[in-house]
């Protein structure tokens, strides 16, 4: 329930385009400080809710608070410019008429004295490490800087609460990195709470304390990257933090067969068509040792690929029904076994998830 | 780099004869207003000096006073209607797009004269007021059409929609995100119009103002009707009146300077600061939902200027040419249509050929002198009628004279009028005002024909001109048209070149309605006036059409 001291708490938030319903029921709270980030396909409706925190879009129904404070209950919407939110759009959308300096000192309204808003613009330029920046006109800045300045004009006014749609996705990645780290940065020492909407489940990741997934314009599972890397709901939230393979089998004694032995089958019933969700990492593979004991299981090795810190090693297995499973293994450092050669394979079961094969159509 | 034939000419040093031409052009097109300030040149000794110690001033007063006057007009109507129908939502917004051009389509003497015939004192308005109220002729005051304040209002209400027009497209441009952090950073919707979105169509507004201003200064019908002395009725009076060419081209050389001095003041406005738009993504614009009384402020406010700059004055019009065409209309009227489509026609098409040829030009060669040279050429919009009249008539009348005395005193015969007063001489006229308009769409849409298709026609062995006519005609061929049209109802509006410069006898229907109105017969006029502004319609449609493609990124049906 809302508490007094969250930055933003969302209430059965519903919004429909004409027959789209862009928001389905959302709740949703942001703690003072907290980065929250909201993680979704494209037209999940992140972004419709994002806009509805910060006032741009007319809550239809459900309560937004912010600070406590009931600011649009669907008979009353409190306009964006009395909010105090910060927002940073995907397009920084800096004012091309106005230069850095102006561009952030826009919404230091209250400052009358012109001392204290020199002093908070050089402030915020220095912490977003644009100090001497301030003469220079937005077109003659990177993409990087843009964003830059976009994130101190939208914390120069101190806001409770800061607002950011899809703030790095259009920078190129080596950039996006860099200035990434460095906003959540800038974020944590503003201490403001930050809502950040992503369709990037890494960045998602890196940015936030605690991750909501939504799909289809509903919230469909809330919690700490750990938990949802590791404790997935559904086979949706499960597929969305990796590339991962999917097996299919049927219930049988409460388990489905895997060529890695049985897996728990939860609350599935008897006889019911499961899909097993194995993440790449939890493959381990090791050489066949002749001298050793024979492995429990075997594949067969299709490719072998260095990426960087971790090699991807494409796997041929055959299954209890006698069909071949192609398989992708995530292997730490440098292995890269031949084209045909046959490696043992052992399965990290703590990264396997049983869900329905309906929810994997 | 080995090219074969054409292609190491065209892409050869030294002088290509495309450079060549559109050179030419651009000095044929620049020549006017130089004659006119080498005219201005020569001293005419005591008459300017009476002219200067008696009317010079009303004629700077009164023009300062009409330019301020009509811009802050325009930009008021024009920045306003522009911000309700794009960023408001009431009733009629969509028809309000559309219709709030129309007064384009109604040249400034036309209304000039309607509201004359409205308004006056034995007109329908004072005579109403008179009977409702039994008053007689002092008993009430009525504000006087015929001044500096009806000038600026008739010269506002129908040149608004240059400013209209740039405004609007300059807020659609507008990134709508820009808008809404500026709502966060704490703006109201009314503090982020003025210090968002209106300072970043600066740049626009003043184009459109600029337009407006230049029109205004190109005017002679309104103001000579109304009796308010400016550099156009002066330059009138001095030529004709008083018979002093000398002294019309030095008026014409100074109106030549207020028009420069327009350009510059556009330029300075500019200022350092391009506007780049920092954003690309355009969303549904947040369309403001007006209610209740501010909806009928709204709809008010888009409703008035169309009103008094199309509806009333059409109206009128059309009434008064239902009474009077079975008079009116007659086979000298026709005559008179036809001379008006020959001159628009002739003037269309060589517009429309020159500005192929200087886009075309500049697409081959690419250099700076091409592209100086299609700069200068679309400056000619900026020269007034009257000034560009004064810039080829008195080189033209001085070239037959010559060529008439030195024919007469070697073989005895007269060769008359060679130049002057030829359809050659109004067409070059109307070719140096116009042939910007016809510029603009024609580079515009060749900007559209990629160069790779060039270098594929240009491989597949078509020179320069076989390209040109085969592949870049058909693809423009739309804009061609359009752009052809643009010149052609300009040149039917076009008033005080062609009152100059028309052949002997022969009128056409702008002069038959300015002619007309002079000799206090309005309602005759109006056929000829209601043919006039059926025609300025077609522009009006076509920028309509335009308007409704909508613009990108905006998928609402």
């Amino acid at each position: 329930m809302s508490s007094v001291l969250d930055a933003l708490h969302l209430e059965r938030v519903s919004h429909r385009f004409g027959e789209i319903r862009a928001a389905d029921g959302v709740s949703l709270t942001v703690r003072p400080g907290e980065v929250v980030c909201l993680l979704g396909p494209s037209g999940c409706g992140k972004t419709t809710v994002l806009r509805i925190a910060a006032g741009l879009e007319r809550l239809q129904s459900g309560r937004v608070l912010i600070g406590g404070q009931v600011v649009a209950d669907g008979t009353f919407d409190l306009p964006p410019e009395k909010r105090g939110v910060g927002l940073v759009f995907q397009d920084y959308a800096l004012f091309p008429h106005l230069n850095v300096r102006d561009n952030v000192a826009f919404g230091l309204i209250d400052a009358r004295d012109g001392e204290a808003r020199r002093a908070r613009v050089e402030e915020m330029l220095d912490q977003v490490g644009m100090a001497g920046a301030g003469d220079s006109w937005p077109h003659e800045l990177s993409g990087g800087q843009q964003q830059r300045v976009a994130l101190a004009r939208a914390l120069a006014p101190k806001p409770r609460l800061v607002l950011l749609d899809e703030p790095f996705s259009g920078l190129d990645s080596r950039l996006r990195d860099q200035v990434r780290d460095q906003t959540l940065h800038v974020l944590k020492q503003s201490g403001a709470a930050t809502l950040m909407v992503t369709h990037d489940s890494e960045e998602a990741m890196f940015m936030a304390d605690r991750i909501a997934v939504m799909r289809h314009g509903r919230i469909v599972q809330v919690g700490r990257p750990t938990d949802l890397y590791c404790q997935p709901d559904s086979a949706f939230v499960a597929g969305f933090f990796s590339e991962i393979n999917v097996l299919n089998g049927i219930v049988k004694d409460k388990s489905v067969t895997t060529p890695f032995g049985a897996l728990a089958a939860g609350s599935l019933g008897e006889g019911v068509a499961a899909a097993v969700l194995i993440r790449p990492e939890a493959l381990g593979l090791a050489p066949v040792d002749e001298q050793g004991p024979e492995p429990a299981c075997v594949a067969r090795v299709l490719a072998a690929r260095l990426l960087g810190r971790t090699s991807l090693v494409h796997l041929c297995m055959g299954d209890s029904g006698g069909a071949h499973l192609h398989l992708h293994a995530r292997v730490p450092g440098q292995f890269l076994p031949a084209e045909n050669d046959i490696v043992a394979v052992e399965m990290d079961r703590r990264q396997a998830f049983v869900f329905p094969a309906e929810e994997c159509a | 780099m080995d090219v074969p034939g054409r292609f190491r000419f065209m892409a050869g040093r030294g002088v290509d004869p495309w450079t060549l031409l559109a050179l030419g052009l651009a000095l044929l097109v620049a020549l006017p207003v130089i004659a006119v300030f080498g005219l201005a040149a020569i001293p005419t000794g005591p008459i300017w000096r009476h002219l200067a110690e008696t009317v010079l001033l009303s004629y700077v007063g009164n023009t300062i006073g009409l330019l301020l006057g009509v811009g802050t007009g325009v930009l008021a109507i024009g920045v306003g209607t522009a911000w309700l129908v794009t960023m408001c939502r009431f009733p009629g917004r969509r028809l309000f797009q559309i219709v709030l051009l129309l007064p384009m389509a109604i040249p400034a003497y036309v209304i000039a004269h309607t509201y004359t015939g409205l308004l006056d004192f034995s007109g329908p308005v004072q005579t109403a007021l008179r009977l409702a109220f039994g008053w007689s002729r002092r008993d009430y005051w009525f504000p006087e059409l015929r001044s500096l304040g009806g000038a600026i209002t008739m010269l506002t209400l129908v040149l608004y929609p240059y400013v209209y027009m740039l405004a609007r497209a300059a807020f659609l441009e507008q990134s709508v995100c820009v808008i809404e952090i500026s709502r966060t950073l704490g703006r109201s919707p009314w503090r982020s119009f003025f210090e968002v979105a209106l300072p970043l169509a600066r740049p626009a507004l003043a184009a459109g103002v600029t337009l407006a201003l230049m029109e205004t200064l190109n005017d002679y019908g309104t103001v000579q009707y109304f009796a308010v002395d400016t550099f156009a009725t002066g330059i009138f009076r001095a030529w004709f009146g008083m018979g002093q060419p000398g002294v019309a081209a030095q008026l014409a050389a100074m109106l030549m300077l207020f028009v420069l001095a327009l350009v510059l003041a556009e330029r300075l406005s500019r200022g350092r600061a391009r506007f780049h738009q920092t954003s690309t993504r355009y969303q549904e614009l947040p369309g403001y939902r007006l209610r209740g009384g501010r909806a009928a402020f709204a709809v008010l406010a888009c409703a008035v200027p169309v009103l008094l700059g199309f509806v009333v004055p059409a109206t009128a019009l059309a009434v008064w040419a239902v009474e009077t065409a079975p008079r009116m209309v007659d086979l000298q009227f026709l005559a008179l249509a036809r001379n008006s489509f020959l001159l628009a026609a002739i003037a269309a098409l060589a517009a429309v050929g020159c500005a192929v040829l200087l886009a075309y030009s500049q697409r081959l060669s690419r250099s700076r002198a091409v592209a100086a040279a299609n700069r200068v050429a679309a400056m000619g919009y900026a020269a007034p009628g009257l000034v560009v009249a004064v810039g080829i008539m008195l080189p033209f009348a001085e070239f037959d004279n010559r060529i008439d005395a030195f024919m007469r005193a070697q073989f005895g015969l007269s060769t008359g009028l060679l130049l002057s007063g030829t359809l050659i001489a109004v067409t070059y006229a109307y070719l140096v005002r116009f042939l910007a308009v016809a510029l603009g769409t024609v580079e515009a849409s060749l900007a559209k024909v990629t160069p790779n298709m060039d270098q594929a026609a240009r491989t597949l062995g078509h020179g320069p001109i076989a390209t040109l006519r085969r592949v870049h005609a058909p693809i423009m061929r739309p804009s061609l048209i359009t752009a052809g049209t643009l010149v052609f109802v300009d040149v039917m509006k076009e008033l005080p070149a062609t009152l100059v410069m028309r052949p002997f006898n022969f009128d056409t229907l702008a002069i038959r309605v300015f002619e007309l109105a002079g000799d206090e017969r309005l309602a005759d006029s109006a056929s000829a006036a209601l043919a006039i502004v059926l025609v300025g319609i077609v522009p009006v449609a076509l920028l309509a059409r335009a308007i409704q493609r909508g613009r990108p990124g905006h998928s609402v049906p």
